[in-house]
């Protein structure tokens, strides 16, 4: 009760900071998930314009350093440092797994859109064929890619992207069934708006928040793909720093310097963690089953 | 010619009738109650002259608008038609709009769904729409979403809607019946005020008499799917030929004399409505009627000119009250 009467009063006081304390208080998952998520995003970019040493730069007296004032976070055998490898490891990681969720949700939402509203034949082959992607194990779809195509970040990308097709395909699907099923589906049609117009009007919008929410979600694992494939040498070739690459490098110094394994290993649990929390928080938000009423 | 000509109308669920032989004509400018229980199949009729059926229910028979035959029409045609000539006003005013959709933004689309006009002659069109069901300061109104009006604002948004571009015919399927009493009686003078002005042909769908015989000029009566009898308001009320009328206009008549003269019972009708797919063979009204006779197992024709009835037996002449027995009381 005492909750509700503070949101109210502090509703009068409209303001960015006043309403992101709101929605901290409300949902601290979404809060901390972005936050996570915009870190990374920053270190990426900056990963393009600036790290401590470059990314390639080797230093061969100062190999398999741990941390030091020098190289904060160690070196690798090569001696290169490991800080600036896991900064600029953020793009390749970032860029991989946005073009994945993109590729899927290009391919995803427009099929599951035509499949909620053709219904019979159309959507029936539409979701049959997204069952036979998602039986199809994304692992190996992503060999057989490389080996036609070469390993590249491009071929990494495509391969999780078309693995992730489903996953889009079947929420669009279900959420517009829903919506189509409403009455102001029926009464936008008793006022004559097409099919067509009525997808692009009303289904799309009230879909948003699904695809918000598994857009993010979906990214926490495709983050996991591409270090996973990098990791097996199907991403991002070398030299070039990759979380997955450097995580496979470290494992051969494990007696060594365990550390080594341990940043990229930190950098990919907290990518993944942030993306989830995000998508979880988002999903309580933007649900008006669960959203408090206002 | 009259504008909507139903006839033969059959709507089913699969194998099981939900709407049968519903036959009905409606001319330009008339206001025509189709009054019924709930499970009767009127709202399923309304849908079908809409060509809104759900999936799974199909119509068979004629139905034509202008002398256009709307069963079977491409679904391109009649979006055209629909909110042009044809319009609908929905029973539910809480989920009969867009919730993301600002609703001077849906009044709005609506006009542009059928008239070639600029953006800016729609919102001046749409602004006069909403001032003229009710709404003072339009302008600030429209910048609504669905959730911040009230449940009969929200209907008189869904009746702007319905009459944005001066449809010929209205089907307004139950518009009072999810609404505070208070408001039932101004929504329904509004709709009125709005055909008669628009010069709009109303079919206007309910279970209530009351609010039906206000506003209609004629009535039609439908029980399990099918019309049972159909009259002008007053000669219907006053002289209702078919049994299940009769018995209805008691139930609502009885509850002002109940308190006097029969000791505080309600009159009801005995029995109840049979599920969809068990109504009886024959006349669907056996079973719960007084007069029931060997002849009822066979479906009585709808007969009369002015005033049909479906009915071996109808009650009396047009003229005067019949001897009929009343109910409650055990039939020979």
């Amino acid at each position: 009760m005492t909750t509700l009467t503070a949101g109210r009063a502090s509703a009068e006081v409209p303001g960015r900071a006043h309403r992101l304390w709101r929605l901290a208080r409300r949902n601290p998952s979404a809060l901390l998930g972005g936050l996570v998520v915009l870190v990374i995003v920053v270190v990426a970019v900056v990963a393009v314009f600036w790290t401590p040493y470059g990314p390639l730069a080797v230093f061969p007296g100062q190999a398999l350093l741990g941390p030091g004032p020098h190289h904060l976070l160690g070196t690798d055998q090569y001696g290169r440092d490991l800080l600036s490898r896991l900064m600029s490891g953020a793009d390749p990681t970032l860029l991989s797994s946005a073009g994945a969720v993109l590729i899927a949700g290009g391919i995803g939402i427009p099929a599951g859109l035509l499949s909620a509203s053709r219904g019979g034949m159309v959507s029936e082959l539409i979701m049959r064929l997204a069952d036979l992607i998602y039986s199809f194990p994304a692992l190996l779809a992503a060999i057989t890619l490389v080996a036609v195509f070469g390993a590249s970040t491009i071929t990494a990308t495509v391969a999780i992207g078309i693995a992730s097709i489903p996953a889009f395909a079947r929420v669009t699907r279900s959420a517009s069934l829903t919506v189509l099923g409403t009455d102001y589906v029926l009464a936008a049609r008793a006022y004559g708006r097409s099919p067509l117009a009525i997808l692009r009007r009303h289904v799309v919008p009230n879909i948003l928040p699904f695809i918000i929410v598994q857009s993010s979600l979906l990214l926490s694992v495709t983050v996991l793909a591409v270090a996973a494939l990098s990791y097996l040498g199907l991403g991002t070739p070398p030299p070039a720093a990759t979380w997955g690459g450097m995580l496979e490098n470290a494992q051969n110094y494990l007696y060594q310097d365990p550390l080594m394994a341990v940043w990229p290993g930190l950098a990919i649990a907290l990518c993944v963690l942030g993306f989830n929390a995000l998508g979880d928080g988002l999903r309580d938000l933007l649900d008006p089953t669960l959203r408090p009423r206002e | 010619m009259s504008l909507l000509e139903v006839s033969q109308l059959r709507v089913d669920a699969r194998e099981i009738p939900v709407v049968s032989e519903v036959s009905l004509t409606i001319s330009a400018g008339e206001r025509v109650g189709l009054i019924g229980e709930s499970g009767s199949g009127k709202t399923m009729a309304a849908l079908a002259i809409m060509g809104l059926l759900p999936e799974g229910l199909t119509a068979r028979g004629s139905v034509l608008l202008d002398g256009v035959e709307l069963l079977g029409l491409p679904e391109r045609r009649l979006s055209k038609l629909r909110g042009s000539r044809i319009a609908m006003v929905f029973q539910e005013p809480m989920t009969a709009l867009d919730p993301l959709m600002r609703v001077g933004t849906q009044i709005t689309d609506a006009i542009r769904l059928h008239e070639r006009v600029t953006r800016r002659a729609a919102r001046d069109r749409m602004l006069q729409l909403m001032g003229r069901v009710g709404f003072a300061n339009a302008k600030e109104q429209a910048r609504r979403f669905p959730h911040q009006l009230s449940g009969g604002q929200r209907q008189r948004i869904v009746i702007a809607i319905a009459i944005a571009c001066g449809p010929a015919l209205i089907l307004a399927d139950e518009p009072t019946t999810a609404l505070d009493v208070t408001v039932q009686a101004q929504v329904l003078a509004l709709l009125q005020d709005l055909v008669r002005d628009q010069g709009s042909a109303l079919l206007l769908i309910s279970h209530d008499l009351a609010v039906v015989s206000s506003v209609c000029q004629r009535i039609v009566v439908m029980y399990g799917g099918r019309v049972v009898e159909a009259a002008a308001t007053a000669e219907l009320l006053a002289s209702p030929r078919h049994p299940y009328t009769d018995a209805l206009l008691r139930t609502s008549q009885g509850i002002g004399a109940a308190a006097d003269t029969l000791a505080g019972q309600l009159p009801t009708i005995p029995g109840a409505v049979p599920q969809l797919g068990l109504f009886p063979e024959g006349c669907v009204f056996r079973g719960r009627c007084p007069f029931e006779q060997e002849r009822c197992q066979h479906v009585p024709e709808i007969r009369g000119r002015d005033h049909q009835v479906a009915c071996w037996f109808p009650l009396g002449p047009p003229t005067g009250r019949p001897a009929a027995a009343p109910f409650g009381q055990a039939n020979a």
